[in-house]
C-alpha cells in the first residue's frame, strides 16, 4: 500500500463550539482506505496548509505502515525552524491519519494496536466559562450547577480576569500580565463561587493560560490554595523552566503543564527538575499519538499522571481517547462538552459518550470520519479567524 | 508613520538555495528589508507572513518590541521559537532598516555604536558530507580560501552514514560513526590542516547529525586537529545529550543555529555547556534577539559568532550587530556566493577579503535590485522552492 497524497479541510460549524475552525488532514492510499487527522490551531490554518503541501513529497509514496519513519522523517528534516511546535502539528496530523489506516487495515481500533484497553471507558473532565468571558459570579455559580447536573464531576477555568491596560496600541507587550491584589481577590472570589456550587467532592482545576510572571504566579497561588485545586495549570509562560521552578518553591498547589511543550524532548526536562505533578500535552500539537503515547509512557517512569489537552475539534478528542484507553497513569481526558453536537454534525460515525465518559467501540482505527456528505456547508476560508490580542 | 504592507518573496541566483526577502512597507515611501530563508521551508514562511500581517499593519514601524513580543506572545501554541522567530527575524530586520533610513543611521550606530573598526568573517568548504566530493576537492578549495584573503575556515568532514537504515532516511536522520567512517573524517581534517598551516583557524560542524557515542568518539578522533570549535555533535533537542559529549571531549563546543530566542539559550549557557553560540539572525528574532542574547552571553564570557548559511540581508543583519558586540568571535559567511549577492543587491555591501567594511548608508546598507532579481524570483509552488540542501 502507497501514500497518494494529502488533503486539507478547514471547516466550522457554528459558534456553540470552538471559535476558530479545525484544520482537518486526509491521507489517502493507493487502496481506497483514507486516514484521518487534525492540525487545528487557532489562526494557524494557512500556514499549516502550506506546509502540509511542502511535505508532501517526503511522505507520498511511502508506506502507510512505517509510522515511526515518517515520524523521524519530518522531525528531524524540520530542525532548522524547530521540530518541536510548528513542524509537530505537520507531524500529529499525519501520524494520527496512519494510525487511522492502519487500524483500518489491521479491522482494529487504535487502543488494540497500543497495548490494549487498561480501562473500560475514558473519564473527561469539561470546562466553565473563563471568568475574562463571562457574565459575573452569578453565572459561574449557574454554569457550574449546569455542568454537574449533566453529570461531569471534575471542571476547569480561568479565573484571572484581563489584566491589559495597555489597549490596542501595546497588546504585544502587555501579554504577560500582572496581577494587582484586587485581581487576586476576583480570582478568588470566582473560585470560591465554583467550589460552592460544585460541592466539596468535585474536581477542580485553575489554568492560568501561561499568562503570568512569577510574582503575579506566586500570588494567585498561594491566594488558591485553600480551594483544594487537583492542579494549577501553566501559571507562567512554558520558554523558561527557571520561571516554573520559582512558582514550584513558593506554591503548595499541583502543577500541570505540557499544551506549550511538544515532542518528549521538551517534556523531559520537566520530569527531571521535577516541576510538574500532571502533564497535559496536546495530541494535535505534541507529535500524535506515537508521542502521546511515548510521553505518557515517560511520565508513569516518574509516578506523574497524564491528562491529553484537548480544545480543539473532535480527532483531537478521539484520538486521546485511543491513547487514554491504554495509559495506566491517565488522569482524565480534556474536553469541551457542549461542543459534542457540533462534532456529531460533521462526523460518521460519531463517537460515544455516556455521562462523563467516552466508550469504546469496536469500529477500525479512530472510529471516527468525516462526512463528507455534509462536509462542504461547512468548509470556510484557511484564514476565515482572525482575533489577535 | 504606520506600516502599510508587508511582502515577502523566495529568490534563487543560486540553483538549490532559495532565499526568502521581507519588505516591510509604510505610508512614507520608505521601505525596510529583512530575510528570513530558510532552504526547503520558503512557502510555509511566505504563508506565514502572510498570517501575521494583520497583526502589524496600521503599527507604528518604530515600535520595534512592541511588534516582536507581539507575534512571539501571540503564537506559543506553535512554540514561538522556530518556525514564528522565522517570521519575526524577517520583520524586525525590515523595521530596523526603515528606524535606520528615518535617523538617517546606519543600523549599527543604533544597537550601541560600533566596538570594532570592522568585522571579520569565517567561510567554509565542502563538507565531506555530500557524496562525490574527494580530498583532493576540499585541500584546493582551502588553498583559493587562504588565497582569497580569509584565514578561518569550517567544514563538517564527516561522509553521510546510511548502512544502518539503508532507504529509511527518516530513522537514518540521527547517524551513527563507525571506526571506518572517523578514520575518513580525520583524513579530511589531517588534509585540510596540511593544507592551510597551523595558524589558520579550523572549526568543525557536525550538523547535529550524531548520537552521544558517536558525536564523543568524533570529537576524541579530532582533538589534534586543534579546532576552534566543534558545532552540533549532537541533534539539538537534548542538552542531556550536549552535556554527555562535554564532559567526554576537549574540543570547545558551539551550539545555537536550531536554538530559538534567548530562551532557548539560557539553559545552555547556565548549565555551562557551551564555549561559543552561533544564532541565526533570521531565525532566533532578528536584529533586536541577537543583540539580546549577546547580552546574556556576556556575562558568561562566552563568545557570540552569528551563523550565516543564508542570503544577503541575513548578513548584512549580522554584521550590523557584530560591529556592536565585545563578546564576538566573527561573522560566519560562504564567501564564494558572494558574486551571487551582488547579482540581486543595490547597493551591495563592501568587503575586502576576510573583513566586511561598515559605511555611512542609512538602515541596513543594502537593498534588492527590483530591476535585476525578477529573473530570479521563484514560485512558490515550485519544486525549486523546496529545494533539499
Amino acid at each position: 500500500m502507497k501514500i497518494t497524497d494529502i488533503k486539507t479541510y478547514v471547516v466550522k460549524v457554528s459558534d456553540k463550539s470552538s471559535p476558530w475552525p479545525w484544520l482537518f488532514v486526509e491521507v489517502e492510499t493507493d487502496e481506497g482506505i483514507t486516514g484521518l487527522g487534525e492540525a487545528t490551531d487557532t489562526h494557524a490554518a494557512p500556514a499549516l496548509i502550506t506546509a502540509f503541501e511542502t511535505i508532501k513529497p517526503m511522505i507520498v509514496g511511502e508506506d502507510p505502515a512505517n509510522i515511526e519513519e515518517i515520524w523521524q522523517r519530518i522531525f528531524h528534516s524540520f530542525s532548522n525552524i524547530n521540530g518541536r511546535g510548528f513542524t509537530s502539528h505537520l507531524i500529529s496530523a499525519i501520524d494520527t491519519a496512519l494510525w487511522d489506516i492502519r487500524g483500518k487495515v489491521l479491522g482494529q481500533p487504535i487502543y488494540n494496536l497500543i497495548g490494549g484497553p487498561v480501562r473500560a471507558s475514558v473519564p473527561l473532565y469539561t470546562h466553565i466559562q473563563d471568568q475574562g468571558q463571562a457574565n459575573g459570579l452569578q453565572d459561574a455559580y449557574d454554569q457550574t450547577k449546569r455542568v454537574i447536573s449533566e453529570g461531569y464531576t471534575a471542571i476547569k477555568t480561568d479565573p484571572f480576569k484581563s489584566q491589559r491596560p495597555s489597549g490596542p496600541r501595546h497588546w504585544g507587550s502587555d501579554k504577560v500580565e500582572i496581577l494587582s491584589p484586587s485581581a487576586i481577590q476576583e480570582a478568588v472570589d470566582w473560585m470560591d463561587t465554583v467550589r460552592e456550587a460544585a460541592g466539596p467532592d468535585a474536581e477542580l482545576m485553575v489554568d492560568a493560560h501561561a499568562r503570568f510572571d512569577t510574582a503575579s504566579a506566586i500570588a494567585a497561588g498561594q491566594a488558591l490554595e485553600h480551594v483544594n485545586l487537583i492542579w494549577y495549570e501553566e501559571p507562567v509562560p512554558p520558554q523558561n523552566h527557571a520561571a516554573l521552578q520559582q512558582v514550584r518553591e513558593n506554591t503548595n498547589i499541583p502543577l500541570c503543564m505540557g499544551e506549550r511543550h511538544f515532542t518528549r524532548f521538551d517534556y523531559l526536562p520537566l520530569f527531571e527538575h521535577r516541576l510538574v505533578d500532571y502533564v497535559m500535552p496536546d495530541i494535535l500539537w505534541t507529535g500524535g499519538i506515537s508521542e502521546m503515547k511515548r510521553i505518557g509512557s515517560m511520565a508513569e517512569a516518574y509516578y506523574v499522571r497524564i491528562a491529553p489537552h484537548d480544545a480543539m475539534g473532535p480527532v483531537s478528542i478521539v484520538a486521546g481517547f485511543h491513547c487514554s484507553m491504554t495509559m495506566p497513569n491517565l488522569y482524565r481526558l480534556e474536553c469541551l462538552h457542549t461542543w459534542f453536537d457540533d462534532f456529531a454534525k460533521i462526523l460518521d460515525p460519531m463517537f460515544k459518550y455516556e455521562g462523563d465518559s467516552i466508550v469504546p467501540t469496536d469500529e477500525p482505527g479512530l472510529g471516527i470520519a468525516l462526512n463528507h456528505e455534509v462536509l462542504d456547508q461547512y468548509i470556510v476560508e484557511p484564514d476565515s479567524f482572525i482575533s489577535f490580542g | 508613520m504606520k506600516i502599510t504592507d508587508i511582502k515577502s518573496y523566495i529568490v534563487s541566483p543560486i540553483p538549490g538555495s532559495p532565499w526568502v526577502f521581507v519588505e516591510v512597507e509604510t505610508d512614507e515611501g520608505i521601505t525596510g528589508l529583512g530575510e528570513c530563508s530558510d532552504y526547503r521551508s520558503g512557502p510555509m514562511l511566505v504563508a506565514g507572513i502572510e498570517a501575521v500581517k494583520a497583526m502589524v499593519i496600521g503599527e507604528d514601524p518604530a515600535h520595534i518590541d512592541e511588534i516582536w513580543q507581539r507575534i512571539f506572545r501571540q503564537y506559543s501554541s506553535l512554540s514561538g521559537r522556530g518556525f514564528i522567530s522565522h517570521l519575526i527575524s524577517g520583520i524586525d530586520i525590515a523595521l530596523w532598516d526603515i528606524r535606520g533610513q528615518v535617523l538617517g543611521q546606519p543600523i549599527y550606530k543604533l544597537l550601541g555604536g560600533p566596538v570594532r573598526d570592522r568585522v571579520p568573517l569565517y567561510t567554509h568548504i565542502q563538507d565531506q558530507w555530500y557524496d562525490g566530493v574527494t580530498i583532493d576537492d576540499a585541500v584546493a578549495a582551502a588553498k583559493q580560501t587562504i588565497a582569497d584573503g580569509h584565514d578561518a575556515i569550517k567544514t563538517d568532514p564527516f561522509k553521510w552514514q546510511r548502512e544502518l537504515t539503508g532507504e529509511f532516511t527518516g530513522a537514518g536522520r540521527v547517524e551513527y560513526l563507525s571506526p571506518r567512517a572517523l578514520a575518513e573524517a580525520v583524513d579530511w581534517m589531517d588534509a585540510v590542516r596540511e593544507a592551510v598551516g597551523p595558524e589558520t583557524e579550523l572549526m568543525v560542524d557536525a550538523h547535529g547529525r550524531f548520537d552521544v557515542a558517536s558525536a564523543i568518539a568524533g570529537g576524541r578522533a579530532l582533538e589534534h586537529i586543534n579546532l576552534i570549535w566543534y558545532e552540533e555533535p549532537v541533534p539539538p533537542e537534548s542538552f542531556k545529550a550536549l552535556r554527555q559529549v562535554r564532559e567526554s571531549t576537549n574540543i570547545p563546543i558551539c551550539m545555537g543555529e536550531r536554538h530559538f530566542t534567548r530562551y532557548d539559550y539560557v539553559t545552555m549557557l547556565e548549565e555551562r555547556l557551551v564555549d561559543f553560540i552561533m544564532p541565526d539572525i533570521s531565525w532566533t528574532g532578528g536584529i533586536s534577539e541577537m543583540k539580546r542574547i549577546a547580552s546574556l552571553a556576556e556575562p558568561f564570557y562566552v563568545r557570540i559568532s552569528p551563523h550565516d548559511a543564508l542570503g544577503p540581508v541575513s548578513i548584512m543583519a549580522g554584521f550590523h550587530c557584530s560591529m556592536t558586540i565585545p563578546n564576538f568571535y566573527r561573522l560566519e559567511c560562504l564567501h564564494t556566493r558572494f558574486p551571487d549577492f551582488a547579482k540581486i543587491m543595490d547597493p551591495m555591501f563592501e568587503y575586502d577579503g576576510k573583513w566586511i567594511n561598515p559605511t555611512d548608508t542609512p538602515g541596513l546598507g543594502v537593498a534588492l535590485n527590483h530591476e535585476t532579481f525578477d529573473e530570479f524570483l521563484v514560485d512558490p509552488w515550485s519544486e525549486e522552492a523546496r529545494a533539499f540542501r
